[in-house]
């Protein structure tokens, strides 16, 4: 495996230390981009300087990942694949989230054609403070028409800016649909031991990127990817190992991807240094009996797939409840490993909270917080919003681990001075947490404690039936002053 | 594969404990329907009442169940305590002793609990012993050194780096896993010990078992049928938790619904095959791209 030092990036730098990076100097700068934590394109004399002309090739050799990130579609829409550097996410990061692409085929109705791209267009489920979205369209040849395709095509490029794989094994039809939509870098699909010449040749006409597919033939997949790349000067390739969903085909699949990556990265074998594509759509070749049965396979496997290395995915199924755990898993397995999600302690304010308002206490992880934000901001009035420390984990896992405990609490409110800013002198302690509230009483002398529930959200009804009254009595609603209460019980 | 029961029963989400309502009371009958039913390799009971916090059960009657439970099955089982280190440490003392020669798993070990007077009795009575880290590689390397270190041999001892769900701290748990699978495989010995998983940690999120009114986004377009059946949900989740950890090294899964656990056979068993009855060339999976779905 190989990860750059800053010395193998400095000595392409023009190392005039000219600070348009942004960087105190060219060293600074050559440290940072190995961490990843800056872009290859800030170094902008290098690109701009017909004097660097030799220094910029001889650097983006040396920064090319091992396997190379191929960019699909264009404009704000594009998304680029690949782009990995190490196997292990541990081992620095993994980059490109992979873009999951919907497919539609030219033997649909108008209609389900119409749903289909407005459904990818539309998608949007927010989490963690970033928005989960699907990100391509797959347009299938399956009335082996060109013109039918081409059709197809046009009518998908109209409703939608999101990159198209065109998928057809017939040099006809992709270059059909390539005249109507080649013009926005759509992924061509596919060359294949039969065709690769002619797609070839397309793929060089309409300067677009093309992904070769060789099922279960590792060897044949490598001749073709070197005859594209050696022969026909094409580097934007993306790979197809092939998809078997049914029985052992499975398992063959996994380590075929894990081969590929492997050679990639630990081999620097260049010929399959491209990223790969998986098709879970695949499972509707042999659908079971129960369409939720294979929806449910198409849902796992996508998952597996991604955590085997798959940097695009064509899936079929257009139900939340089977695309949102891969989702879901892309975007864990994307975050950054060096730095886990997560906000900074302190008191935070929902809305504008006076002295009689609830005080709620919650750990730092970025989900935690950004849940517990979302529910109390359904209460009926503001309220404060205490995050103490857990070191970026969950309440549950923290408490186990001793992450979140009286200390963190107390630190977080003393620092933020709520004391002052409460008169109900009132705690809410995530349930989870429920084993803390008898240290946390003890630690704080006359405030009383209450559990909250485990999900905050609950968090309103046991604002209403449960501290509003404890604390209030039930006299709130008439504007009476709080009632001193005394814990009870 | 193993399949949670409880002395006492948590909250647990509704498909769950559909699966389980007959049962919810009697922890023998549980742990029966667990194997037999739904085909686990052995019941996991978590003895949570045995918290002083909670009913404070003693360890002689904590003893008394485990020995019940024993006789509902003919599988060996896990035996998990409450996460009081004190009163854990009293209760696997007793348990380990009275079942002296059935070779039981207990869980589990944390770095808050006298090591030594934990896995004395574990060695002396020959039990398994899962050590818990709670996703801190160094504090894992602490725990299985000095329980080696004790006298448990690596043949009696299962890591468990602790298993946050999908979407609430998997990718935590994937990289822990992984690093410490790496490091056992690259010579580290003391991690050269098999890991386990609870996945069931999965129900955590709120995707798993929430209704899609509530979940949906207010500006979601998307049709309220597309969001369901919730049934479905949760075992997906639980399921794509415990395969992806074991895409990086776990070999022992504490799991709960029976649709979680049939997925994961499914899937689990494709992966783990060794020798192939048909390769990915006969299956043609090319023709994806002209099937008339």
């Amino acid at each position: 495996m190989r990860i750059l030092r800053p010395l193998d990036i400095y000595k392409y730098l023009p190392q005039t230390n000219c600070r348009e990076c942004g960087e105190p100097n060219c060293m600074s700068f050559a440290a940072k981009l190995v961490e990843d934590r800056t872009l290859a394109e800030k170094c902008t004399p290098l690109f701009r300087d017909p004097k660097y002309k030799e220094k910029l090739a001889k650097y983006l050799e040396a920064i090319r990942p091992p396997v190379k990130a191929i960019q699909i579609g264009v404009g704000h829409n594009a998304v680029n694949v690949g782009g990995k550097v190490v196997m292990f996410r541990h081992d620095l990061t993994w980059h490109n989230p992979t873009p999951l692409a919907l497919d539609v085929h030219d033997e649909m109705d108008d209609a389900t054609i119409t749903d289909r791209v407005k459904f990818v267009n539309d998608f949007k489920y927010t989490r963690i403070g970033a928005d989960l979205t699907l990100d391509m369209v797959a347009v299938r040849c399956v009335s082996k028409s060109p013109e039918e395709f081409c059709k197809t095509v046009s009518r998908v490029s109209k409703l939608t800016a999101k990159p198209l794989i065109l998928c057809s094994y017939s040099p006809e039809a992709l270059e059909e649909a390539l005249m109507a939509a080649g013009a926005n870098r759509p992924l061509i699909y596919a060359a294949t031991k039969e065709n690769w010449k002619e797609v070839g040749e397309l793929a060089l006409k309409y300067k677009c990127p093309v992904a070769v597919s060789s099922p279960g033939d590792l060897s044949t997949l490598k001749s073709l990817a070197k005859t594209l790349r050696e022969g026909y000067g094409i580097d934007d390739i993306v790979l197809d190992p092939g998809t078997g969903t049914e029985g052992d085909s499975f398992a063959e699949t996994l380590n075929n991807f894990a081969a590929l990556r492997r050679a990639a990265i630990e081999d620097g074998d260049v010929t399959v240094g491209y990223p790969l594509v998986g098709i879970p759509a695949a499972v509707w070749l042999s659908p079971d009996e129960d369409e939720n049965a294979t929806k449910i396979r198409e849902s796992v496997l996508s998952s597996l797939l991604m955590t085997m290395y798959a940097d695009l995915l064509i899936v079929h199924s257009s139900d939340i409840w089977v695309l949102l755990a891969a989702l879901v898993w892309r975007q864990s397995v994307y975050t950054d490993p060096r730095t886990p999600p997560s906000v900074k302690p302190g008191i935070y304010e929902l809305g504008k909270p006076d002295e009689k308002a609830p005080l709620l206490v919650t750990g730092n992880f970025a989900l935690t917080y950004f849940l517990v934000k979302e529910d109390a901001g359904k209460l009926k009035e503001p309220s404060w919003l205490l995050v103490a420390d857990s070191e970026a984990t969950s309440i549950e896992s923290a408490v186990a681990g001793r992450k979140f405990t009286v200390d963190k609490i107390t630190d977080a409110m003393n620092e933020s001075a709520i004391r002052e800013k409460v008169k109900h002198k009132s705690i809410i302690i995530p349930g989870y947490a429920a084993r803390l509230s008898g240290e946390l009483e003890d630690a704080l002398k006359d405030w009383r404690v209450f559990v909250g529930p485990r999900d905050s959200s609950a968090i309103k009804d046991f604002i209403e039936k449960v501290w509003k009254k404890e604390t209030y009595g039930e006299e709130l609603t008439k504007q009476v002053l709080p009632l001193d209460r005394k814990k009870s019980g | 594969m193993a399949l949670d029961t409880f002395d006492l029963a948590p909250p647990l989400a509704r498909p769950v404990k559909e699966a389980y309502k007959e049962v919810l009371e009697d922890p023998a009958a549980w742990a029966k329907l667990c194997v037999e039913k739904y085909e686990a390799d052995l019941p996991s009971l978590h003895l949570v009442s045995t918290d002083p916090g909670i009913k404070d059960t003693s360890a002689a009657d904590a003893a008394k169940l485990v020995e019940d439970v024993l006789q509902a099955v003919d599988t060996p089982i896990i035996v998990g305590g409450s996460g009081n280190p004190q009163k854990d440490m009293e209760v696997f003392n007793k348990v380990a002793e009275s079942t002296k020669g059935e070779r039981l798993i207990f869980s589990s070990l944390t770095t808050d609990m006298d090591i030594r007077k934990t896995v004395r009795p574990m060695v002396e009575c020959n039990h398994d012993l899962i050590a818990l880290a709670f996703m801190d590689i160094n504090q894992a390397r602490e725990l299985c050194r000095k329980s080696q270190e004790e006298g448990l041999p690596r043949t009696q001892l299962i890591l468990d780096n602790t298993t946050g769900g999908l979407g609430y701290g998997i990718d935590y748990s994937f990289s822990i896993f992984q690093r410490t699978r790496l490091a056992a495989l690259m010579g580290e010995e003391v991690f050269q010990v098999p890991l386990s998983s609870a996945s069931t940690n999965a129900w955590a999120a709120r995707e798993a078992w929430q209704k899609p009114e509530v979940l949906r986004p207010d500006d979601s377009i998307a049709p309220i049928e597309s969001w369901g059946p919730r049934e479905l949900r949760g075992p997906i989740w639980e399921a794509t938790t415990a395969l992806v950890l074991g895409l990086c090294g776990a070999e022992l899964f504490m799991m709960m619904h029976p649709l979680a656990v049939k997925l994961f056979r499914q899937f689990g068993n494709l992966i783990a095959k060794s020798e192939l009855e048909k390769s990915l060339k006969e299956l043609q999976p090319e023709n994806w791209v002209e099937m008339k779905v």
